[in-house]
C-alpha cells in the first residue's frame, strides 16, 4: 500500500515538477525526490518478500558516497513515508507562492523570543526551514535594509530619551538650550516613527531588540540604577558609568549624538559580522578577515524580510550586549582606540563561538535534505537500538560548541559559558566546568606574573628573568592546579556546590583558598626554589591574583526575556564571585595596573563592567 | 551712622547668604548648598539623579543618593572601599587605555561637620589631556551620597571652588 501510494504520488509530483521549468528550488525538491525513490524501491527489493513486509529485517545499501550502510525496514519505512508528505507540503507551498497566491517572504518569523544559544539555533532552522518552503524572490541584494536598521535603532534611542528631552524643556541654562534644539528634532523624529511607512516605523513585535540595543546603550551611559546601591556597589559599579558619563557631557554637548553614533556604529559591526555568518553558504576564503567574494549567497538570508533580518540580528546581539557593547563605549569616550571594538573583537571569542554552534546548525539543516541525513538516521537504527527515535545532535553539537568555548574559555567572554556550563551541565560537565574555571583562573595567573616578570626583571642584575619565570611558572601551577593537588571526591563535592551554589558559592571558593594556602606551605617548606625568588615570586602572584580576581567580578548587561510578557529586556546583572573576591590587600600600585593594561590586551573581550 | 552702617553691612551679608543659599529637595531629605556665581543646578540631568552644572566652564559634578553607609565604618572598611575604589579606577583607565599619574591620598572627613565620610581621587592622563576626578562619599544627617567630577588640568583653579562647595553642603 505504501509503496503505492509513495510511486503513485512521486508520478505526479514528477510531472508537475517537469511543468514548472527550471529553477534552483525546484532542482532540490526534484533531486530530494529521486533520492526518495531510489529508497523506495530499495524499501521495496529488500523488505518485501512474498508480499510480507519484514518490519524488523535489516538491510545494507550503498550511499552515493560509496559507504554501506546499514538500515531497518520498519523504521525506514516509517522515515520515508514521514519525508514524502513533507516534500509534498513543500511542494505544495512552492506552487502557492509561485503562482502569486501569497506574495514572497510573506510570512514574517515575528516573535522569536531568544533566552539561549539553542533558542538561536532553533530560529535559524526555523528561518531557514520556513525560507526554504518560501522563497521565491532570490534577487535581493544581501542586507538591503541596513538603513532601517539605523531607522529602528535611532526611533528606540528617541523613545528612551524622550522623558529626559522633556524633562529638559523646562530649564534655562545653557546646557538646556542646547537640548531644546534637539528636544525639536527628537520629536520629529518621534512622529516620524508614528506614522506607517515612514522611517523607523515598526509593526508591533517587529525587530524589538532594537529596544533592546537602544535600552543596553542607554543604560551603559545614562548612568542611574533604579534602586538606590550601597556605597560598596556604587565603588565598584557606579564609579565607571559615573566617569563615562561624565567624560560624554564634557566631549559631546549632546549625548544623543553621542549614543546615536555609537549606535550605529556597533551596529555597522555586527551588521558586519551577520553578514558573514548568515548571509553567505560559502566565502573565498575561510574566515572573517580574510573571507573574500561570497561564492553561494544564503538564499535564506536573501528572501527574508528586514524584520526578520534584524531579528535574527537580535538574537546574536543579545549575547554581545553589554560586552563587546560597552568596550565600544569605553573607545569611542577616551578617543584613543578609534571605535574600541572592531570586528576583531566580534568575530572573535564568545560571539564567534556562538557563530561556529549556530553554523554547525546550518550544517545541520543542510544535511537534513541530504544523504547524510539519511545516513545518520539509518546509522542510528542499528539491531540494538531501532526503537529509539534517532534524534538530532544539534544539542550535542552546541554543548561541545560551549565545551570548545570555555576549552580555550580564558580568552572568551565569561558570562554566557558560565551560564551555560550550569544550565546544560551533567555533573561530569559540571566538574569539568569548574575545573575549568580553575585551570582560567591558574593561566591567567601563570601567565600575567610570568610577562610581568620577563617585562621587569630584565635588568635587575643579580637576577635571572627567565629562571625566575620559570620558577614562578612551577610554582603557580603547584599551588593553584586544582586537577593535581585535590583529592577526585574533593574535586567532585568542590565542583558540584561551586556550580549549584552560584553565584553565592563563598564556602566553596574559601574552602579552595584554604586548600591552596596549604598548599602553597607545603611547597615553600620542600624549598624547590630558593628563597631570594621566593619572596619575589609571592608578591607578584599577590598581585596578579588580585587582578585575576578583580576583572572576574564585574556588572555586565545582561539581555533577558520576561516568560510572563515575552518582551526582551536588557538588565544590569552582577557577574561576580568566579574565583571568589579579594583574598589579599596587597598594594594597589603601577604593578597592579600594569597587569591589568596587560589583561585588557590579552583578553580584550573581557569588559570592566 | 556708624550703627546703621554696621546693620546695614551685616544685614547685607545675611542677604546674600539667603540669596547664595540654595535648598534642593532631592528623594528623603533637601540639600543645602551654597552654589557660587556661574553654577546652577538640575535634578535628573541626563540621567545623573542631582547635577550642579558650571556651563561656562563645562564642569557637572554628579550626585547620587546611597544606601544609608554604616556610621561606625571601622579602619578596616575604609581601606577596603579605598582598595575597591583604586582597583576600579584602574581597571576602568586600563580600559580607556590611560595611563595613571597618581592617587589623591585618602582623605577622612571627620564627624564634626555638617558632612562626613571619605574623599577619593586620582589623577590620570587620556591622550594628552590630564584629567583630575574626584569622589565624595558623604553622609548628611542620615542619608549618603556620592559627589563626584571631573576636570582637565586648565580647570585645576577650579578644584578649590568645587571641594568648598561640597564641603560646605548641608541638610534639611
Amino acid at each position: 500500500m505504501l509503496i503505492k501510494y509513495c510511486l503513485g504520488f512521486s508520478f505526479l509530483l514528477l510531472i508537475n515538477l517537469q511543468s514548472i521549468g527550471s529553477d534552483q528550488r525546484l532542482d532540490e525538491y526534484w533531486g530530494y525526490l529521486q533520492l526518495l525513490e531510489d529508497k523506495i524501491s530499495e524499501l521495496k527489493n529488500n523488505c518485501y518478500r512474498e508480499n510480507q513486509f519484514l518490519s524488523y529485517y535489516e538491510f545494507s545499501s550503498v550511499m552515493p558516497d560509496g559507504e554501506k550502510v546499514l538500515f531497518n525496514c520498519n523504521l525506514f519505512k516509517d522515515f520515508l513515508a514521514k519525508e514524502i508528505i513533507k516534500l509534498q507540503a513543500d511542494v505544495e507551498t512552492f506552487y502557492q507562492n509561485a503562482y502569486g497566491i501569497k506574495p514572497a517572504c510573506s510570512n514574517n518569523i515575528t516573535n522569536l523570543p531568544i533566552h539561549s544559544w539553542e533558542d538561536l539555533g532553533q530560529i535559524q532552522i526555523a528561518v531557514k526551514e520556513k525560507m526554504q518552503n518560501e522563497c521565491v524572490d532570490v534577487n535581493r541584494e544581501l542586507l538591503p535594509c541596513f538603513k532601517d536598521q539605523l531607522c529602528n535603532l535611532n526611533s528606540a534611542l528617541f523613545s528612551f530619551f524622550e522623558p529626559f528631552v522633556n524633562s529638559l524643556g523646562t530649564s534655562t541654562t545653557t546646557y538646556n538650550k542646547a537640548a531644546h534644539i534637539w528636544e525639536s528634532k527628537a520629536n520629529l523624529s518621534l512622529r516620524n516613527v508614528l506614522n506607517e511607512g515612514s522611517c523607523g516605523y515598526r509593526v508591533v513585535g517587529e525587530s524589538d531588540c532594537f529596544t533592546s540595543i537602544g535600552q543596553g546603550i542607554y543604560k551603559n551611559i545614562v548612568v542611574t540604577y533604579d534602586t538606590v546601591k550601597s556605597v560598596g556597589y556604587f565603588i565598584i559599579f557606579g564609579e565607571d558609568r559615573m566617569s563615562n558619563l561624565l567624560h560624554i557631557l564634557r566631549k559631546f554637548k549632546n549625548p544623543i549624538d553621542f549614543m546615536t553614533s555609537v549606535g550605529s556604529g556597533f551596529l555597522k559591526i555586527v551588521n558586519e559580522a551577520v553578514n558573514y555568518h548568515f548571509g553567505c553558504d560559502q566565502w573565498e576564503g575561510d574566515n572573517f578577515f580574510n573571507r573574500g567574494k561570497c561564492l553561494k549567497p544564503a538564499r535564506s538570508w536573501e528572501c527574508m524580510n528586514c524584520n526578520q533580518q534584524l531579528n535574527v540580528m537580535c538574537g546574536v546581539m543579545g549575547f554581545v550586549l553589554g560586552q563587546p557593547l560597552s568596550s565600544y563605549i569605553m573607545g569611542r569616550i577616551s578617543g584613543i582606540k578609534s571605535g574600541g571594538v572592531d570586528g576583531a573583537k566580534i568575530a572573535s571569542s564568545q560571539v564567534n563561538k556562538i557563530f561556529e554552534a549556530v553554523g554547525r546548525g546550518k550544517e545541520w539543516i543542510k544535511a537534513q535534505k541530504s544523504i547524510q541525513y539519511l545516513k545518520s538516521k539509518a546509522q542510528s537504527v542499528s539491531p540494538t537500538n531501532f526503537v529509539k527515535i534517532p534524534t538530532p545532535k544539534i544539542l550535542q553539537k552546541y554543548q561541545s560548541a560551549v565545551y570548545g568555548a570555555f576549552e580555550d574559555g580564558f580568552k572568551a567572554g565569561k558570562h554566557s559559558t558560565l551560564k551555560l556550563g550550569y544550565k546544560l551541565g551533567t555533573q561530569g560537565y559540571r566538574e569539568a566546568y569548574f575545573l575549568n574555571k580553575m585551570t582560567q583562573h591558574r593561566l591567567e595567573v601563570s601567565t600575567m606574573g610570568k610577562e610581568y616578570i620577563l617585562d621587569h626583571y630584565k635588568d635587575i642584575p643579580g637576577i635571572d628573568a627567565k629562571q625566575l619565570a620559570d620558577d614562578y611558572v612551577k610554582y603557580i601551577d603547584k599551588i593553584h592546579d586544582v586537577n593535581k593537588f585535590l583529592d577526585p571526591t574533593v574535586r567532585a563535592g568542590l565542583a558540584k556546590g561551586y556550580t549549584k551554589e552560584l553565584p553565592k558559592h563563598g564556602g566553596i571558593v574559601e574552602r579552595l583558598n584554604e586548600l591552596e594556602k596549604a598548599n602553597r606551605e607545603a611547597f615553600i617548606k620542600s624549598g624547590g626554589i630558593g628563597q631570594k625568588h621566593i619572596n619575589i615570586i609571592m608578591k607578584i602572584e599577590e598581585h596578579a591574583d588580585q587582578v585575576s580576581r578583580y576583572l572576574g567580578s564585574r556588572e555586565i548587561m545582561e539581555y533577558v526575556v520576561d516568560p510572563s510578557s515575552g518582551k526582551g529586556l536588557v538588565q544590569p546583572a552582577r557577574y561576580s564571585d568566579e574565583f571568589g573576591r579579594k583574598m589579599y590587600s596587597p598594594k594597589i600600585d603601577e604593578d597592579t595596573f600594569w597587569m591589568m593594561k596587560w589583561h585588557n590586551g590579552i583578553f580584550p573581550s573581557e569588559v570592566l563592567f | 551712622m556708624k550703627y546703621f552702617l554696621i546693620f546695614l553691612i551685616f544685614s547685607h551679608v545675611i542677604v546674600m547668604q539667603i540669596e547664595a543659599n540654595t535648598t534642593i529637595p532631592f528623594n528623603n531629605q533637601k540639600i543645602i548648598i551654597d552654589l557660587p556665581k556661574g553654577w546652577t543646578y538640575q535634578q535628573n540631568y541626563w540621567g545623573i539623579p542631582l547635577a550642579f552644572i558650571n556651563s561656562s566652564k563645562n564642569i557637572i559634578i554628579a550626585v547620587s543618593e546611597l544606601a544609608q553607609i554604616n556610621p561606625s565604618l571601622t579602619e578596616t572598611e575604609k581601606q577596603n572601599y579605598w582598595a575597591d575604589y583604586k582597583l576600579g579606577r584602574l581597571a576602568w583607565l586600563s580600559q580607556a587605555a590611560g595611563n595613571l599619574v597618581k592617587f589623591y591620598e585618602l582623605e577622612v572627613m571627620p564627624k564634626k561637620q555638617a558632612v562626613s565620610g571619605l574623599v577619593f581621587g586620582y589623577v590620570y592622563k587620556l591622550g594628552q589631556t590630564t584629567f583630575h576626578e574626584k569622589s565624595y562619599y558623604l553622609t548628611c544627617k542620615n542619608v549618603a551620597y556620592n559627589l563626584k567630577y571631573l576636570i582637565d588640568q586648565s580647570q585645576i583653579e577650579s578644584m578649590d571652588i568645587i571641594d568648598a562647595m561640597i564641603r560646605g553642603i548641608g541638610c534639611l
